[in-house]
């Protein structure tokens, strides 16, 4: 089946400032169906709701806010619950709560950075809305030189014992506030099933029962603040073999003020 | 979104404020001095002339609060970052007590970069609380649906966001 669509969608984080500490943050989106398959019908809604400050060394989070596992390879959506992040040489950060994904959760996650690499390791435990629970195990390295980043990420899933892993190759840096900068990327995925629960890719991987294939992309700063970004995806259901192509195209416009 | 759930949060959110409040006041009344080290890379990137000298033989005379280091940190940070965009072009304008350190490939980073990941890393709250890492974590977390991060602390009410039109085509099946 072929799925093709074009949208405009505009997100606006409002931050408040209560204390010099303690910040309250909220998001409204409007997601708008211009052509294609969708039906999105651009009423605006409110999509976050939380409160974050520290305690003591401790950075906490309570509320409905996005998150991301595994460099999103596990995890990237919504999440209502409460996250502490510890700093330190090696930050930690644990979170407990719930999403449309899974009923209850508990997550660690660990990261180190060095001056030319960085390590991460994380247990994240589901307890899934179907019944059962699902504990996703991750680790993996990036390494960079010269202008180059290399990363490999294992994951194993206790769901059904699978096991998977994505490589990524990178080169250059975006940043948006600076015309001309680019990154390009490319990615091996071979994922089980169990060893995703909503991942970040355009391509269809939430639609397939485990996947492998490739994903390429390109972003380019425009002008300040507007960014280009082209994806292609060649992935593979483990379990079909059926094939599933994706390119995606779009076009990010970045704003902010402030009193 | 559950109702409960919010609830529950709203509440607990309210008692954890209450609680931490005068705590987070007596902190913050603290100057907590920047470690020794940090002190010495800012006399570093002083003499590397990432920072201005203020004095005779460097830049740092004294204590500084750790907020102190991390403004000082940010301002070497935004200058190396000119001095890496700009290149030869933007060198050759500058007067010869300006000109920047010979960068090289991140393998082999020069001394002034590895201290300035350092700083940035030893002062990352401080350096979060002047909105230093707010663009870049803005973009980084943005496909999450992410928040951006804090704004400079004297500001009140921070709006930002993103317009984005995008067009996708599938060929699979999707289930």
């Amino acid at each position: 089946m072929n799925f093709d669509d074009s949208r405009l969608r505009a997100r606006v984080y409002y931050d408040y400032n209560i204390d010099n500490n303690w910040h309250a943050h909220t998001m409204t989106e409007s997601d708008r169906t211009l052509k294609g398959d969708s039906d999105k019908s651009g009423t605006i809604g409110f999509e976050r709701g939380y409160v974050d400050g520290d305690i003591g060394v401790t950075r906490w989070t309570a509320g409905s806010f996005g998150y991301l596992l595994g460099d999103g390879n596990i995890y990237d959506s919504r999440y209502d619950g409460v996250r502490v992040f510890v700093p330190g040489p090696v930050q930690h950060t644990f979170a407990t709560g719930r999403s449309d994904y899974f009923d209850n959760s508990f997550l660690w996650t660990a990261h180190y950075d060095d001056y030319d690499y960085s390590l991460d390791a994380g247990i994240h435990r589901f307890d899934l809305d179907e019944g059962g629970n699902n504990t996703i195990m991750n680790f993996g390295g990036t390494y960079q030189f010269e202008n180059f980043s290399l990363g490999a990420m294992y994951l194993h899933s206790t769901l059904d014992g699978g096991d998977g892993y994505v490589l990524t190759l990178a080169k250059g840096e975006l940043k948006p506030w600076v015309a001309g900068t680019q990154r390009g990327w490319i990615k091996y995925y071979d994922q089980a099933a169990g060893t995703y629960i909503a991942h970040t890719m355009y391509g269809l991987a939430d639609y397939l029962d485990g996947f492998k294939g490739y994903g390429v992309g390109y972003s380019r700063v425009v002008r300040e603040n507007l960014v280009t970004d082209v994806e292609y995806y060649d992935i593979k259901d483990k379990t079909t073999d059926e094939h599933s192509r994706t390119l995606w195209i779009d076009l990010v416009y970045y704003f902010s003020a402030s009193w | 979104m559950n109702s409960k759930f919010l609830l529950t949060s709203a509440a607990v959110t309210a008692s954890v404020l209450f609680c931490v409040s005068a705590q987070a006041a007596e902190q913050q009344a603290v100057v907590i001095a920047a470690p020794a080290w940090t002190l010495a890379a800012l006399d570093e990137l002083s003499t590397q002339g990432l920072l201005p000298r203020t004095g005779q033989g460097g830049h740092v005379a004294g204590e500084l609060s750790r907020s102190q280091a991390a403004a000082e940190t940010a301002k070497a940070a935004a200058r190396l970052q000119k001095w890496q965009l700009d290149g030869k072009q933007q060198a050759a304008a500058m007067t010869a007590e300006e000109q920047p350190p010979v960068l090289r490939p991140r393998t082999d980073w020069t001394k002034e970069e590895q201290l300035l990941k350092k700083l940035e890393q030893e002062l990352e709250p401080e350096l979060d609380a002047l909105g230093f890492f707010k663009t870049e974590q803005l973009y980084q977390r943005s496909r999450a649906g992410a928040e951006p991060q804090r704004p400079a602390i004297d500001k009140r009410l921070k709006i930002a966001g993103t317009v984005r039109y995008h067009y996708v085509t599938n060929d699979g099946d999707r289930g």
